[in-house]
């Protein structure tokens, strides 16, 4: 029987009885589709780093930390031809890609890229990885930060 | 600025308009720049603007650039395989990434248009 519950090739009709439990299990799964498109590439995982230490940040900003990262110097130090073809990255790619996956959204007007529903996931994932595999990115993304609130 | 046989640069047929190349810039997928960001440098150098003042539409909105980047750079993609291309409108513009690595950027020829049409 065909009915709308049948979406993305799944057919959850098929199942003689589709539980609770098994759905929760899907949706996570699901899920996690935002979680690797917004890590998929460096400058989003740093940005999404970024973001959760404070959850609102003006594209310039976002490309003047991601630029003392790659190029590993003080702020002070980025120049303009440093981190205008980040910022141009963040503007035309990786941004928009992280507010079509609901981890981020940004405001035309003001430039400014706020947190969004998915951040959430991404955080969760985040920690998980951070202990191991990212730890040098997740740490520089935590100490910038401090030092900027400083 | 009109010529008879306008600018120099290939013409090429897209979406049923001629476009006529107006620029270009070579791009190393190996180097520190991405692709989109080379994409929007090689257009801001035609309109004579700051790379950041190209704003709607955004890349993203054009054109999966990341597709393209591994159609024409992919590491699946045999050095000896035939020339790739692809081609995308990008605001007034069209664009052209070709895997041997040039970014075109075209405008519509407007007085070959017409030429066409008589």
């Amino acid at each position: 029987m065909m009915n709308d519950d049948t979406r993305d090739g799944r057919t959850d009709t098929d199942s003689p009885s589709s539980s609770g439990s098994e759905s929760a299990i899907a949706e996570d799964i699901l899920e996690l589709d935002h979680v690797f498109a917004a890590l998929g590439h460096p400058r989003r995982r740093y940005l999404s780093y970024m973001q959760l230490t404070r959850t609102e940040w003006s594209l310039a900003e976002l490309a003047k930390q991601i630029a003392t990262w790659e190029y590993d110097c003080p702020e002070h130090a980025v120049e303009t031809e440093l981190w205008k073809p980040i910022y141009v990255s963040l503007y035309h790619a990786h941004v928009p890609r992280l507010v079509d996956e609901g981890v981020v959204a940004f405001d035309e007007e003001t430039e400014l890229v706020r947190a969004a529903e998915n951040l959430d996931q991404v955080r969760r994932a985040l920690e998980g990885i951070g202990t191991s595999i990212d730890a040098e990115q997740e740490s520089h993304a935590r100490r910038e930060n401090r030092d900027d609130g400083d | 600025m009109e010529t008879e046989d306008g600018p120099p640069g290939g013409v090429t047929r897209y979406d049923g308009d001629w476009w006529v190349q107006v620029g270009q810039r070579p791009y190393d997928s190996d180097g520190p720049k991405e692709l989109p960001t080379e994409i929007v440098y090689a257009v801001a150098a035609i309109r004579g603007i700051d790379p950041t003042k190209v704003t709607a539409p955004t890349l993203y909105d054009c054109a999966d650039v990341s597709a393209i980047e591994s159609v024409c750079f992919g590491q699946n993609r045999s050095s000896r395989g035939p020339l790739e291309s692809v081609r995308f409108r990008f605001g007034e513009f069209l664009v052209m990434v070709t895997s041997n690595g040039w970014i075109q950027i075209y405008e519509p020829n407007e007085s070959q248009r017409e030429r066409l049409a008589n």
